[in-house]
């Protein structure tokens, strides 16, 4: 049962110093994560790698938007092929249109979604987190297999000035 | 007694954690800020939490006055349309062969208001222009609020607006589907697709502001359940910002290919039909610069207006008008080149029908084509003047101007095209009906109560975009100069 | 494209209006309303240009006073080939048929108006309120013809009721239809018979015969809408 320890400082530096310490705990970047009100650029903490593809899911969806305008568009005119001001079945122009919104709204519906699913939102769960965050705090947290190890990283944040530390769940 | 007393009071200083909007403005008024500059991010973060957020929990008597007003316009104008839909079109003053007028005016109108919140907001954000910050809310709630009164005047427009479901592909026993070979049909995709893109990109900027405000809402204010549910849960972890960033880079990127799409769909409504005056492949762009234009130019208002009546001067400061100004400048110039441009080729080629709805508005409306025109230029030479474009007043009435014109122009699209058409027997004229009027004035209180609504239950100013500002900016001192300089957080190549 | 009536080979109504034979009388009008149940407006909005009339005699003066001449110009719907109405429905309420006409589907119809608005000749009509007829006026109703709800668009079909019960004769007597079996009411009252109607892909038909006129003309030509009203002046 892993445990997550969170410290909430107030000073950047003093989270990005703790960094090294808890590496020599051997404690995984992927165990490691900032909570903050606003975004710090990547490589705060340290370089992370990206693993959500999101302009696959949106090229996908966008292709997906793209087909079923076709479909939706190419189907009516062929389906309904009622003659109206001697235009051919297949109508060019309009499918035009239409392909061109859907896929946008494919790519627009692929990119949110894929954002949420990423984010893991929405997460009603109680997680570790403080509302001093949004007012002045920035947030560390730590994940830790043990009780043994969490007691160590909490030592470590009072070293590192840290103004109050919780524990919590967490699932990042 | 005197234990009650004390109970009391310090309800009433767990309830007010937010400081007064005078309290606020005296710790700004003692910074005492160059009014140029941009929001000074030298201030505590709690003051900048606790301004952003004072719109939502501060309510002035003024605001309700204001509020209930529009509220009244607005049943009015409900009240005009269930007259209208009670006895039938005939309420309206539209005759053959005018069956398009006020409506479609308004809602190409609105359409066109709609159009700069999202180019502005993600243009500059794709740019990453700092300054941005506290002008993104602000233009994007002004996109989904304008396209949906826009939404409503095809509702209000139609003669059967109980069949209005024809329009959408609902699976139905005998598969009577839509046209889409039909402009209108276009139209109907492009503003749906819009909406959900505008309203989607809303929200994901709103998202690490609504957990912000349901942080700092006190615990029993009403805001909090709502505000909970929206905020999915958002801590504003390193992997959530990270995610969170792409994908309004992404979503800027699409909004930004849709936005001019609709635009031009709207303006074929028009030029795919065959009718001399609206048939011409100018239409697509003339409108979608047209939109910009007027949708700046809102914009523009909009923030001075959130600056009268929320005290937030010291978040959308002079220098964001200032910018916005600029913008609105090169619109007006490019604007007034398409005024030009339309003009001389009719003129030139003289097509007779085309050149006899020329002669038909300059006979018939000289007066709304003299503040179309010299709107404009006088807009262009306005706005050149620093003096103007740093002046909340002038720039106030300059956009209104600037909207009234682009109102005026829309009519001039609509109306003196339909009387006067290829049958010269069928010419005829065409003033609004009080019904007419009274929904068009409704559309506006409606906009502006929307909006009033939206500053009330969400943050109206980018609360977690301008903390971001405080940590990615410093000040650097040249000499006896204090710089604000924004650390540029560059793309790997 | 199959007609309705595979007795008939034929498939484009047409209507040849001899200019300098129209009087202006509006015989045609005034039967034309009473075929197809058009309602009365009344003189308000007569004067709001709101008549509900599916053909109108358009006046036009040639000349000033006292050489003045007038000159009348009967305009049905022109009833296009390539009819600029039909593609901007966006609910298929107005469609080619495949007799050649360009028919209206009130029920389908939701009053967008796009269609009157992409009409050159403004022969559309639009029902602005419920019509009403009053008692005994009820009785004097076409019972072959739909009376039109608000918001809905009409327009002239060219008796498209007199067409179908044409064509249903002629097909349980197992033959086509003859020219001049089937009449539309304005051409049937017409005193002058400056309107003839019929096929004009019959080659044995009177309106073909008449088409291949050199006095012929049809209007607004250079929108290429392909109307099937062909107009003659200029002679006699």
């Amino acid at each position: 049962m892993s445990t997550t320890v969170l410290g909430l400082f107030t000073q950047i530096e003093n989270t990005a110093e703790m960094v090294r310490p808890l590496e020599e705990m051997s404690v995984l970047h992927k165990d490691i994560s900032l909570i903050s009100v606003a975004p710090y650029p990547e490589g705060t903490l340290f370089h992370d790698e990206d693993h959500s593809p999101m302009w696959a899911v949106a090229l996908v969806c966008g292709i997906v938007g793209f087909f079923a305008a076709v479909v939706l568009a190419g189907w009516t005119q062929w389906h309904i092929n009622i003659n109206v001001g001697g235009k051919p079945t297949w109508s060019v122009p309009p499918m035009v249109v239409i392909c061109y919104e859907f896929t946008l709204a494919g790519a627009v519906l692929g990119t949110f979604f894929s954002m949420l699913w990423w984010a893991r939102l929405p997460d009603w769960n109680e997680l570790a987190y403080d509302r001093e965050i949004s007012k002045s705090k920035i947030g560390l947290l730590v994940r830790c297999e043990n009780e043994e190890k969490a007691a160590k990283v909490e030592e470590l944040m009072k070293q590192f000035k840290a103004s109050s530390i919780k524990r919590g769940r967490d699932d990042f | 007694m005197e234990n009650t007393q004390d109970n009391k009071e310090r309800r009433n200083r767990s309830r007010a954690e937010i400081p007064s909007l005078e309290e606020l403005r005296g710790i700004a008024a003692r910074k005492s800020l160059e009014p140029s500059n941009d929001v000074d991010l030298s201030m505590p973060e709690a003051w900048l939490n606790q301004y952003s957020l004072s719109p939502m929990f501060f309510t002035t008597k003024a605001y309700f006055i204001f509020t209930i007003a529009l509220s009244s316009v607005v049943a009015w104008a409900v009240a005009c349309w269930g007259y209208q839909i009670y006895n039938g079109m005939g309420v309206t003053n539209l005759r053959p062969p005018i069956f398009w007028g006020m409506y479609i005016a308004t809602f190409v109108f609105w359409v066109g208001v709609s159009h700069s919140g999202t180019i502005v907001s993600s243009l500059l954000r794709l740019t990453k222009a700092n300054w941005r910050r506290p002008v993104l809310r602000g233009a994007e709630a002004m996109t989904a609020f304008s396209l949906m009164v826009a939404g409503m005047f095809p509702l209000i427009h139609v003669g059967r607006v109980w069949r209005i479901y024809y329009m959408f592909p609902l699976p139905n026993q005998r598969f009577l589907w839509p046209n889409y070979r039909s402009p209108l049909a276009w139209d109907m995709m492009a503003i749906s697709v819009y909406l959900t893109a505008s309203m989607i990109f809303l929200y994901t900027g709103l998202l690490p502001d609504i957990a912000l405000a349901r942080d700092l809402c006190p615990r029993n204010n009403w805001r909090k359940k709502y505000l909970t549910i929206l905020s999915l849960g958002w801590r504003g972890t390193h992997r959530q910002w990270h995610v969170y960033e792409k994908a309004s880079t992404f979503l800027a990127v699409f909004v930004l290919l849709i936005a001019p799409s609709v635009h031009t769909i709207v303006s074929w409504d028009f030029a795919m039909s065959i009718t001399p005056g609206w048939h011409t492949t100018i239409f697509g762009p003339y409108f979608v610069v047209g939109a910009i234009y007027s949708g700046v130019g809102g914009v523009i208002t909009l923030m001075v207006i959130l600056r009268w009546v929320f005290g937030l001067d010291q978040i959308i400061r002079i220098m964001h008008l200032y910018n916005l100004a600029k913008l609105e400048l090169v619109m007006a110039i490019l604007w007034a080149y398409f005024y030009f441009v339309e003009f001389i080729t009719s003129w030139y080629a003289h097509n007779p029908v085309e050149w006899r709805i020329w002669v038909y508005q300059w006979e018939r409306f000289p007066h709304l084509l003299l503040i179309m025109l010299g709107g404009t230029i006088f807009a262009i030479i306005a706005l050149s003047f620093h003096k103007v474009r740093t002046s909340p007043g002038w720039l106030f009435c300059i956009t209104i101007l600037i909207n009234v014109g682009m109102y005026i122009e829309r009519y001039l699209i609509v109306v003196p095209v339909l009387t006067h058409r290829d049958n010269a027997y069928t010419w005829t004229d065409y003033v609004p009906s009080f019904v007419e009027a009274s929904i068009a004035a409704g559309a506006i209180a409606y906009f502006l109560l929307l909006y009033a609504i939206f500053a009330k239950i969400l943050p109206i100013v980018t609360v977690a975009d301008i903390r971001e500002g405080k940590i990615i900016s410093g000040d650097v001192r040249i000499g006896n100069r204090v710089l604000r300089v924004h650390a540029d957080v560059e793309e790997p190549l | 494209m199959k007609s309705f009536n595979s007795n008939t080979e034929y498939h484009k109504w047409a209507m040849v209006i001899d200019l300098d034979k129209c009087n202006g009388c509006g015989a045609c009008t005034i039967a034309c309303q009473a075929e197809n149940n058009i309602a009365v407006v009344g003189e308000k909005m007569a004067r709001e240009k709101r008549t509900m009339s599916w053909l109108r005699v358009e006046r036009y003066f040639e000349g000033e006073w006292p050489e003045l001449r007038v000159v009348f110009l009967p305009m049905p719907c022109q009833q296009c080939g390539k009819a600029p109405c039909e593609p901007v429905c966006p609910v298929f309420a107005t469609y080619h048929n495949p007799d050649g006409l360009n028919a209206m589907v009130y029920n389908r119809c939701m009053g967008v108006r796009f269609c009157a608005n992409n009409c050159p000749y403004g022969v559309r009509k639009f029902n602005w309120f419920n019509s009403k007829w009053e008692a005994p006026l009820e009785q004097q109703l076409n019972p072959d013809v739909s009376i039109r709800e608000v918001g809905v668009m009409e327009k002239c079909t060219f008796c498209m009721q007199r067409i179908r019960r044409g064509k249903d004769k002629a097909k349980d007597e197992g033959r086509g239809v003859k020219d001049g079996e089937v009449v539309s009411a304005c051409a049937q009252s017409c005193p002058t018979k400056a309107i003839t109607f019929g096929y004009l892909d019959d080659p044995e038909s009177k309106v073909a015969e008449l088409s291949k006129s050199k006095r012929r003309h049809r209007l607004l030509e250079e929108h290429g809408l392909d109307p099937s009203v062909i107009y003659l002046k200029g002679g006699a």
